[in-house]
């Protein structure tokens, strides 16, 4: 179990490193899903705990919004337990959770009818830059997340997903074509452009 | 100009900083009041096996009831297995590929999914409009009424276990949806056509499309567009 360190006064939350597209071997959250699956309501607080700190900082990248992330984080662990009896008997509850949490997005995406976010608008940024890191390292930390964020936001929909499921979400290609339902070529593609995009951009934000 | 990434040289993307920051920045957050029904795997399990045998016993009984055409007996062995015995094998592969899971839980390829949600509905088409005809059709068996009354019971043989997949199949698709909806569609659209084709004796190829194919289509529109709106997880 990794044991990852939050902000001042709040409670460590332990995160489970489930293999994603990976080994076949099973860890204690998709386990605790499985038996949420079968009955067991009591698994459910365990499986919210593993997950939502993953799942929030997934809709968090794709969204740019805090508030927006929280809400559809709320939202997809809603549609997971309505869903569970539908949880495929020996898989990993983290694609399952990120497909469901992609639903969610594009789901909000469409009732809001914009397909790409207004940059700079509402985004929040958690820019953690390291606890020894010097003013003038956090002050260019917090430069390249503005600009991280910037060109996210202007890149589309299918882009974006794929840039932040293999760079942020530490996906394999395979786990994260299996998430967005296409080929892996195809996720190649766009993950490419969107780090061409990411990479020019802060070369010329650095220059 | 920079070249398309090929299958094994995508960069590393280690030098893009995360603008959000690292997990559990912040304090916990409450989990969501589960309201809803979600019922557990052993229920889903056997609504969709009692969905399935609704399904099959729906149509065995309109079979049953209708009767088999006259001239099973006498058609050609290529006949039967291009309109009777392949309609109901891509139905079948249909099905099974619609709810395959998959190594990662999320289903089967989207090369397969697409592939069949063609093939099947295709094939079938293919072989009413070019079948070898196992004999000269009957005067006005190319009628429109002929074709319609056709039309109209395929349609109903097939709307049943469609409604059966509605209500069994309900958030158990998370990825794929509409792909895999259809391939639902398309397996009950081929089921119905292949028992017709076990029914009705009319070798038309007017007939055949229009009675016994043009079913098949709408019954996998039926399922891309509406099947998927209940079955998105």
């Amino acid at each position: 179990m990794n044991t990852v360190q939050p902000a001042a006064g709040a409670t460590p939350i332990e995160v489970s490193p489930n293999p994603v597209g990976g080994s076949a071997e099973l860890g204690p959250l998709d386990e605790a899903m499985s038996r949420y699956a079968d009955g067991d309501e009591t698994a459910f607080a365990e499986v919210f705990r593993g997950l939502s700190p993953r799942i929030q900082c997934f809709l968090q990248r794709l969204s740019g919004r805090r508030d927006v992330a929280d809400d559809l984080m709320q939202e997809t662990f809603l549609r997971m337990h309505r869903a569970r009896g539908s949880f495929a008997r020996g898989r990993s509850v983290v694609p399952w959770a990120y497909a469901i949490a992609r639903n969610c997005y594009i789901d909000h995406t469409r009732s809001r009818s914009k397909l790409r976010l207004a940059s700079g608008e509402g985004a929040e940024l958690d820019v953690a830059a390291g606890p020894e890191a010097s003013a003038e390292e956090a002050a260019f930390a917090r430069r390249s997340a503005l600009v991280v964020e910037r060109v996210l936001a202007g890149l589309t929909v299918a882009r974006r997903e794929a840039f932040v499921l293999l760079r942020y979400e530490g996906l394999s290609v395979e786990a994260a074509a299996q998430v967005l339902g296409i080929s892996e070529g195809a996720v190649k593609l766009r993950a490419f452009h969107a780090y061409e995009a990411l990479r020019a951009a802060l070369r010329e934000g650095n220059s | 100009m920079t070249s398309e990434p090929n299958a094994t040289d995508l960069p590393e993307f280690d030098d893009i900083p995360d603008p959000v920051g690292s997990l559990g920045v912040r304090a916990a957050p409450r989990p969501p009041a589960l309201n809803g029904e979600a019922l557990q795997r052993s229920a889903t399990r056997n609504r969709r096996v009692a969905a399935l045998m609704l399904s099959v016993s729906w149509l065995a009984a309109h079979l049953t009831v209708y009767g088999l055409r006259a001239d099973l007996a006498s058609l050609p062995p290529l006949y039967i297995a291009v309109e009777i015995a392949l309609p109901f094998a891509l139905a079948a592969a249909s099905l099974a590929v619609a709810l395959g899971v998959g190594r990662l839980g999320l289903g089967l390829s989207i090369a397969a999914l697409s592939a069949l949600a063609i093939l099947g509905p295709l094939s079938f088409w293919l072989m009413a409009a070019g079948a070898p005809l196992p004999r000269v059709p009957e005067a006005n068996s190319d009628s429109w009424l002929g074709a319609f009354v056709c039309m109209d019971i395929t349609l109903a043989w097939a709307g049943v276990p469609i409604l059966c997949a509605a209500l069994s199949l309900r958030r158990a698709f998370p990825v794929a949806a509409g792909f895999r909806s259809a391939l639902v569609g398309a397996a009950c659209g081929l089921f119905a056509g292949a028992v017709m084709n076990l029914h009705c004796a009319n070798v038309d190829r007017f007939h055949m499309l229009l009675g016994h194919a043009v079913p098949v289509l709408v019954a996998v529109l039926v399922g891309a567009f509406v099947l998927r709106r209940t079955a998105r997880a």
